[in-house]
């Protein structure tokens, strides 16, 4: 048996299924992963992750379906299958196929995108995983290829999210693995 | 010259000025971070850092005590200098003096808390450095100790927060850095 159990939506307070609605509105499907079933127990919780979602990753944004790349990308990088399958998931509905995506998992050193995409991703994958790692030399390559400051600052921000995101999931889908 | 300034007051919205304070007012601060102040251009980055502060670090059913020790920890273990420092002014106000501090980074299980607090600490330890490795025993071991599933979560949110904030902390550290 799990250690944590999923809320069904007629037994949620009314605060936690709103922002799942946003979810799902965000995801274009009617069912998000499992990690805000199980924290609808707690819909202060619910409600906050959603809104930094909605305010770090707007939709639309200026990074288009580059935001998703860098999601799955990073859900990869840190081992998080709930974020993995929910970013492929929005990248199949944006048309990529998945042929395209396990190559960019397997070569994210060569990911088959526009320059300014990839040079997105690349740089938001390398924040998530290793802020401390960062120069000033890498913000300054940053502006020479046409991101503003502003840009960049945002792209820190998908990056932060990332990290809240996958931290929820992997601690939440520990405790729904059966024993 | 560092790659990112800090707007002046006058250049900021009246709500992002307003949002500012409020963050500076609930943790007590003579002044904002700069690393705070940095995004005053992008009032969507401060509203999102604002409600992740608010609803998954700052209301709490946990002791402001326990949760500034487990930000020290975490900030110790992740080389986040920033995060750090801000926990240990928090601490040295709370009666806290370095030496104990010190001894306390250099052997975390050794915090002088309640057995419950230092149980708080040391899961949001573990979740925050490795929530890739936790396993449904280590929340039977939780729920053993006391906590419930609600709490449970509210720990792992509260790991998730800091992980978010050190993304922001470091990364616009390395760009405020003067070259």
């Amino acid at each position: 048996m799990a250690f944590f159990e999923l809320i069904p939506e007629d037994q949620m307070a009314t605060e936690a299924k709103e922002y799942i609605g946003i979810a799902k509105k965000r995801a274009r499907s009617d069912r998000v992963a499992h990690t805000y079933y199980v924290l609808a127990r707690n819909p202060r919780l619910v409600k906050a992750w959603v809104q930094v979602l909605q305010e770090l990753i707007p939709i639309p944004n200026r990074f288009g379906a580059a935001q998703g790349v860098a999601g799955m990308l990073i859900a990869h990088a840190k081992g998080c299958q709930t974020c993995f399958n929910t970013s492929r998931q929005l990248l199949l509905k944006l048309g990529f196929d998945l042929g395209a995506l396990d190559n960019m998992c397997r070569f994210p050193e060569a990911l088959p995108l526009g320059d300014r995409d990839r040079r997105f991703v690349e740089f938001t994958l390398r924040v998530a995983r290793d802020p401390q790692g960062l120069k000033t030399d890498d913000f300054r390559d940053m502006e020479r290829a046409g991101f503003t400051k502003d840009e960049i600052l945002e792209m820190i921000g998908v990056a932060a999210y990332w990290n809240l995101a996958t931290t929820l999931a992997m601690a939440v889908d520990a405790g729904l693995r059966e024993e | 010259m560092a790659f990112f300034d800090i707007p002046a007051d006058e250049e900021l919205s009246p709500e992002v000025r307003q949002r500012l304070e409020e963050y500076r007012r609930l943790l007590g601060l003579e002044s904002l971070p700069r690393t705070w102040k940095v995004f005053g251009r992008c009032p969507k980055i401060i509203e999102a850092r604002l409600t992740a502060f608010q609803n998954l670090h700052y209301q709490s059913r946990f002791p402001w005590e326990a949760r500034n020790l487990a930000v020290m920890l975490i900030a110790h273990a992740k080389r986040c200098q920033g995060c750090f420092t801000g926990a240990r002014s928090q601490l040295d106000k709370l009666g806290f003096d370095e030496a104990t501090l010190d001894k306390i980074c250099a052997d975390p299980e050794a915090l002088p808390l309640k057995e419950r607090d230092r149980l708080f600490v040391h899961y949001a330890l573990k979740i925050a450095t490795g929530s890739a490795d936790l396993h449904p025993k280590d929340f039977r071991e939780m729920a053993e100790h006391g906590f419930s599933k609600e709490e449970i979560q509210e720990i792992i949110a509260f790991a998730a927060y800091w992980t978010l904030n050190m993304v922001f902390t470091q990364s616009v550290n390395a760009g405020l850095m003067e070259e």
